[in-house]
């Protein structure tokens, strides 16, 4: 059966997961929909036996759940590969007519408020994991539990792949982080949000992260943080978590009240921006920000402060290569292959609107 | 009145007026001598930061790849060449290696 082109939903936001979950337990007899496809790629067969049907389904809402990205930044429906993501880079700005009412000199008319516009290119990738099991193994130990971990690894490690990628991500020739050297690493799909910033940058001395590296910071992003507060989001690793743990203006959880949104990995809020650690944040980076070749230097964290809403990710219209999970027998040598495979792309709309606090000391 | 508690016939001040004016004179020439020997240390403590170089300090310029970088010393823009004291230009010299030119 051919893929449906047209989408009932667009792939975004909780709706799309629930919908998804909603398909995959038979709640919704609509087989054209775009997401029965997705799950039932190669007939009914995908992720049936080893993972059941219910909880292929369940993978891609935990997916979501687990992934504070996907509940974060922006997310642009590609039908290509590539892609440019449009953007104002000047704002328009209105002007006063000064002319008086009857002129008809043409230097009097009104001026035009031409803001410039630039692109940016996002272009999807594909991320994977293929994980290889034992027959045996799985009939002696098929158990709902065994079956449990399995997915909650699998959830796990493509929410991270995803993430890793967008903190750590770099496809120069030679990655900012010397130790990122093989060839198919994740961190190579694409540029993420550390190597992406250029808002000026705050340079804590080797010392802790303070409260003043974190308001400097704010004053960094500039207009892209001013008055969107609630948009911003700080990433840190557990060592720059540890730190702010300390300061009086983190505001932890049972502070934000009834109404409060809370994604994960969220440790709390500093002026209402969102708080993530994650050791995705490296630990081992040099003064300067990267994974350097002198091991003994790499002893200092960054926390990246980012608008969340000026970061997109890129994801296919096409069913057929959003999140799949497909299955290889291979009786040759008695195993199963389970192999989650997905396109995935990132971009940031503006580079300004990420801004790193560097030389932070993680010992 | 209060004016009647002054001795009748008084000119100028009491002892205890004059002491008091005794100790803030030797204060203030105290704080003077403090403040220009902290100045001449300080001068001496620049000179010595800039040994080896000229008076001004060392030239340098943020070439790395933010807009510019915010330290203790200040914010250095980018590709904007300032003067700083050889102390600091080799301190974050050590600290960001290969993100200033110096000149």
């Amino acid at each position: 059966m051919p893929v449906a082109n047209t989408l009932k939903y667009t792939p975004m936001g909780v709706g799309f997961y629930d919908e998804m979950q909603k398909i995959a337990k038979g709640m919704d007899a609509d087989r054209d929909n775009f997401f029965t496809k997705a799950l039932t790629y190669d007939g009914s067969s995908s992720g049936a036996d080893f993972i059941p049907e219910k909880w292929a389904a369940n993978i891609i809402r935990q997916i979501y759940e687990k992934a504070v990205h996907r509940q974060l930044f922006n997310t642009y429906v590609m039908s290509a590969i590539k892609e440019n993501i449009p953007k104002f880079t000047s704002r328009m700005s209105g002007s006063y007519q000064s002319a008086s009412i009857t002129s008809t000199d043409p230097a009097n008319q009104l001026g035009l408020s031409s803001p410039t516009t630039g692109e940016r290119e996002i272009e999807l990738k594909t991320l994977y994991i293929n994980l290889m099991v034992d027959n045996k193994f799985l009939v002696y130990n098929a158990s709902p539990q065994i079956e449990e971990k399995l997915m909650d690894d699998l959830v796990e490690a493509i929410a991270e792949t995803e993430l890793t990628a967008i903190i750590n991500g770099d496809d120069s020739t030679t990655h900012q982080d010397s130790d990122v050297t093989v060839a198919s690493d994740a961190r190579k799909a694409f540029k993420g949000l550390r190597k992406l910033a250029t808002a000026t940058a705050v340079d804590a001395s080797g010392g802790a992260y303070g409260i003043d590296d974190f308001n400097k910071q704010l004053r960094y992003l500039g207009r892209y943080a001013r008055g969107k507060y609630d948009q911003c989001v700080l990433f840190v690793s557990p060592a720059g978590a540890e730190d702010m743990r300390q300061w009086t203006q983190l505001q932890t959880m049972e502070k934000y009240g009834p109404n409060a949104v809370v994604v994960k990995g969220e440790v709390g809020k500093v002026q209402n921006v969102t708080v993530i650690e994650t050791d995705l944040v490296r630990d081992d980076l040099n003064a300067s920000g990267v994974n350097g070749a002198t091991t003994t230097l790499n002893v200092f964290t960054v926390a990246i402060l980012c608008n969340a809403k000026m970061q997109y990710m890129g994801v296919p219209k096409y069913a057929d290569r959003t999140l799949k999970i497909r299955k290889w027998d291979d009786p040759r040598f008695d195993r199963k292959q389970l192999i989650a495979l997905e396109d995935f792309g990132f971009q940031t709309e503006f580079t300004e609107s990420i801004c790193i606090a560097k030389n932070i000391t993680s010992a | 009145m209060a004016e009647d508690n002054k001795p009748q016939g008084s000119q100028g001040p009491t002892d205890a007026e004059k002491k008091a004016a005794e100790e803030k004179a030797k204060a203030e020439s105290d704080a003077k001598a403090k403040a220009e020997a902290e100045a001449k240390a300080k001068a001496e403590e620049d000179a010595k930061n800039n040994a080896g170089s000229d008076s001004k300090g060392v030239k340098m310029t943020y070439i790395g790849q933010f807009n510019g970088l915010s330290t203790k010393h200040g914010m250095f823009k980018k590709d904007v060449t300032v003067v700083m004291p050889k102390k600091i230009a080799d301190e974050l010299k050590k600290t960001n290696p290969g993100e200033f030119k110096f000149a």
